[in-house]
């Protein structure tokens, strides 16, 4: 978009004191270039986003970390630690006969799509029933509102879901369960439930099950597919951080948990943890990315922030030194990133174009300077 | 203008192989020209002058290949800091990587063969971030219920041919790939195996109809590249009986067979687990409309990618290391399973010649195209050792050697003394998949082609001499030199625009709509975003 990147409409602001947005970006410049190790977290961003942080990571040395944490990062170690299956929003809703819901309060996300989901019959399904809801929350389901939808409710607290599961995966391998958060008939029931599914499929919130909870969940997944058809659908989560993930794999070979320090991409985990970096000092600076909503890190008070925000208000943020307005994908400009709907990429042109700059703007102008004073580009 | 001084030009679309000089203008080849500055000049002389190379079948890109990064950063690290000690170490594990490890070895055009139409733009952005090289993505079609449901109507072929038409268009594909056509949405309904004759549950249509449906599309929209198929029961022991029955289908129509090798297994011996190789090769050798490429397995760790979902299930039990993802799309399947290919195992060793046997047997190096399925049979930077083991009967008898000597008694591979020449590796790296692909512009030297053009020493190690080219030049501009990437440009993405009637795209609109809640426009690669993505060009199609 012609213009957008001068920013004339940007809200910036250096140190608590409104400015240009040229003086927000030199100043930030600046910064970049006198940072030992800077750390760029949150990323928040669209795709076009990525690929420019990437290349400023690059340019500087810099540590990445998003998904510390993060729902997204526990589904993505689990599928790459002991494997998954997985599905997409619309075979579910098309094809599944069978829907194993897990934790659903845990996730206000979630919530529109699980509505819709509870609202449509599976046109595609193998077998002509009632699609089969099973409800583990803390609060019981809602109440079927078609005739095409039979709804168990099980109660079982985020903190009992993993035992829980392992009950289930043992039944299902006919081997017996001690203590279980449910029943032994009521175990039983569900154990046949899930064997009875031409196609289920599991969705899941991973901030409440945990790592154990998400790769027993995958075990059981697995073993249901020895005989029938089951899949997994972790709930989306927000900020494309699904999509971060992806673009930063294509380009660097890694979701997240990076460091450029030593002029290739390295990934560890511990070492490039975003909270760790920030609180022990190794990291001397850091960028923070949040272009979906304004939020702020808890680490922030540890090391000085470069913020670039949505929806600024009239006063900075407290706590960033150099705080920036950026606009909101698909909102304030086209944008490409991760769609809820079809759980790949897709394409959204601006609802309200406004002129205020993007991430991508923002950052590749940072990247023209340091460039210009000779940093070889990647 | 450049001129490229007394190389050795080899050169097969133009029957060519003499001492010659090249001259590019404008990112163009050009006859020699009279009267105009040479503003650069290289002397090549000892040197072996080729077009840039074109790989037709390699997983580069996509949804698929990504997971597959995402699973195994093992590997990514074992090529950071291992570059010369392991095959892997050669992945091109990030888009970046790929482009600047194929233009070393003097590809200037690759084909990413496996992208589901939904997830079109995802590929066509990593495209747009792999740099130097041109590529192009294959429509992966044949799975899902829109047009099993339009076979199970009855409609006729017009329907599927507009459908067929307005998904490469939508998808901006260079052509059609169908993969175990009608397996990914068995699985779905749980059916564990899927042959040529076998129905789909539901709709009716058996997998040879659906092939031979959009065999036909393919080749009524006038799409220079044939139907690109991937047959039924890929790896299993005794699946030459599939790929026999698939060419004797198609005998006399166009069709390219890919990575044949893992379909030339029979079922003798003591294992039940033979080369049946020289028998499949016969049969291509006869049926004439019908191109193949190898996908020839080398030895180590690499990763399986593939749209097979219902083989790639099968496959996890075998995984290693120990972990896989299978992938239940909305139109198609998909599964990443690791695998480590070993010398010492008999299996192994018998995929590993079968593949030689395919490369020697087939008499027509315009028929049979170099790959390795990258990363499924070994990653494509072993390509320089496999064009040594083909020029080198001596080569590939110490290899052989080290083979565990049952598994030599099950392939004809140490009685055959072919080797191949420089002419022939360029005809089967170059001139022939320009051809196949329907690219006039590149794969040869002649005037007016675009200047991708491969420098090679003459090496007695030919291994070494295809690995680090002495200089790549792309659209004329040098990009590599000695094996090291000297200048970075970007490519560009090459597809087709059949023509189709619109009224399935207002058919199409309806039912995303009916059957997903979900606007149609998030699935496709929509005109719009062209700003996210890198250039297009457009391969005319036939009348």
């Amino acid at each position: 978009m012609p213009g957008r990147g001068e920013g004339r409409h940007a809200r910036a602001w250096i140190e608590g004191v409104a400015c240009p947005l040229d003086a927000a970006i030199e100043a930030a410049l600046a910064r970049l270039r006198k940072s030992r190790h800077p750390l760029f977290a949150g990323l928040g961003c669209d795709i076009e986003g990525v690929r420019t942080l990437v290349r400023l990571a690059r340019l500087v040395g810099a540590s990445i970390d998003h998904l510390s944490g993060t729902a997204t990062g526990i589904e993505l170690a689990v599928a790459r630690d002991a494997g998954m299956f997985l599905t997409t929003p619309g075979e579910t809703g098309a094809r599944a006969d069978t829907l194993f819901i897990l934790a659903p309060e845990a996730s206000e996300e979630a919530r529109p799509f699980l509505e819709r989901l509870l609202e449509t019959t599976p046109k595609l399904a193998a077998r002509d029933a009632p699609r089969n809801v099973i409800w583990v929350g803390k609060a019981p389901a809602p109440k079927a509102r078609s005739r095409r939808l039979e709804i168990t409710s099980v109660p079982v607290p985020p903190a009992r879901i993993a035992p829980f599961l392992a009950a289930l995966r043992a039944r299902l391998a006919g081997r017996p369960v001690g203590t279980a958060p449910l029943s032994a008939p009521r175990l039983e029931a569900i154990v046949e439930s899930l064997r009875q599914a031409k196609f289920g499929v599991a969705i899941w919130s991973s901030a409440a099950l945990g790592p154990l909870g998400v790769e027993m969940l995958a075990g059981l997944v697995r073993d249901l597919n020895e005989r029938t058809r089951f899949s997994c659908l972790p709930v989306m989560t927000t900020d494309n951080a699904a999509g971060t993930a992806m673009a930063l794999t294509w380009l660097m070979g890694f979701p997240s948990n990076v460091g450029f320090a030593r002029g290739e991409a390295e990934h560890d985990p511990w070492r490039f943890d975003a909270a760790r970096l920030a609180r022990s000092g190794e990291a001397d600076l850091a960028l923070w990315i949040s272009a979906y909503r304004r939020h702020f890190p808890e680490w922030a008070s540890a090391v000085p922030v470069i913020a670039l925000t949505a929806r600024a208000g009239e006063t900075q943020m407290p706590g960033a030194l150099i705080e920036i307005e950026v606009g909101t994908p698909g909102v304030d400009h086209d944008t490409i990133d991760h769609s809820p709907a079809t759980g790949g990429l897709a394409f959204r042109a601006a609802t309200a174009p406004k002129e205020t700059p993007s991430v991508a703007d923002v950052l590749g102008r940072i990247c023209a300077g340091l460039t210009e004073e000779g940093r070889a580009p990647w | 203008m450049i001129r490229l001084a007394g190389g050795r030009v080899i050169d097969p679309a133009h029957g060519r192989d003499e001492i010659a000089d090249l001259w590019i203008e404008n990112g163009r080849i050009i006859a020699q020209p009279t009267g105009r500055r040479v503003v650069e000049s290289f002397d090549l002389s000892g040197k072996i002058v080729m077009a840039g190379a074109i790989d037709i079948h390699s997983h580069i890109a996509g949804a698929n290949v990504n997971t597959a990064r995402l699973l195994l950063p093992e590997h990514h690290r074992a090529h950071l800091t291992r570059p010369n000690e392991t095959p892997l170490s050669q992945l091109g594990w990030s888009t970046i990587e790929t482009g600047r490890l194929y233009a070393a070895m003097g590809f200037t055009t690759v084909v990413e063969p496996a992208i589901a139409p939904h997830t079109a733009l995802h590929a066509h952005l990593e495209l747009a971030d792999t740099p130097i090289i041109d590529k192009a993505i294959l429509a992966v079609l044949g799975n899902d219920d829109f047009l099993l449901s339009l076979m199970r109507e009855k409609e006729g072929p017009h329907l599927i041919r507009d459908y067929v038409g307005s998904m490469l268009a939508s998808s901006r594909a260079l052509g059609v790939k169908v993969i175990n056509a009608g397996a990914a949405m068995a699985f779905k309904h749980n059916l564990r195996s899927f042959g040529l004759d076998d129905v789909v549950p539901t709709y009716g249509v058996t997998s040879r109809a659906i092939v031979s449906a959009l065999q036909q599309a393919v080749h009524e929209l006038g799409v220079p590249h044939p139907l690109h198929l991937h047959c039924n029961n890929l790896g299993l022991s005794g699946n030459v009986d599939t790929a026999l029955e698939t060419i004797a289908a198609f005998d006399g129509l166009p069709v390219h067979l890919a990575h044949l090798q893992f379909y030339s297994y029979g079922a003798e011996g003591k294992r039940g687990f033979s080369s049946a190789a020289a028998r499949l090769a016969a049969a291509v050798n006869a049926a004439k409309t019908v191109t193949i490429d190898v996908g020839q397995v080398m030895f180590g760790q690499t990763v399986t990618v593939s749209s097979d979902v219902l083989r790639q299930f099968a496959a996890t039990k075998f995984a290693h290391p120990r972990k896989s993802i299978i992938i239940d799309g909305d139109t198609n399947g998909g599964g990443i399973v690791p695998i480590a290919y070993r010398q010492s195992s008999f299996t192994n060793a018998v995929q590993w010649s079968a593949g030689l046997e395919l490369f020697l047997l087939i008499e027509n190096p315009w028929r049979v195209f170099f790959t390795t399925d990258h990363p499924n049979g070994a990653p494509f930077t072993s390509y320089p050792e496999l064009f040594a083991l083909l020029m080198d009967r001596n080569l590939r008898a110490a290899w052989i050697e080290s083979l565990p000597k049952p598994a030599l008694t099950m392939t004809t591979l140490p009685s055959i003394g072919r080797e191949y020449t420089l002419f022939e590796i360029a005809t089967m790296t170059r001139a022939s998949p320009a051809k196949l692909l329907g690219l006039s512009d590149r794969g040869h030297l002649g005037d007016g082609a675009v200047a991708d053009i491969a420098v090679y020493h003459d090496l007695k190690d030919r291994a070494a001499m295809f690995r680090g080219a002495h200089l790549v030049f792309k659209n004329g501009e040098a990009v590599v030199r000695d094996g090291k990437v000297t200048h970075e440009i970007a490519g560009k993405t090459l597809h087709v625009a059949p023509s189709y009637d619109r009224a399935i795209d207002r058919k199409l609109d309806g039912y995303y709509e009916r059957l997903y809640g979900v606007p149609r426009r998030l699935f496709v690669v929509p005109p719009e975003a062209r700003g996210f993505l890198g250039a297009f060009e457009k391969v005319p199609c036939a009348a």
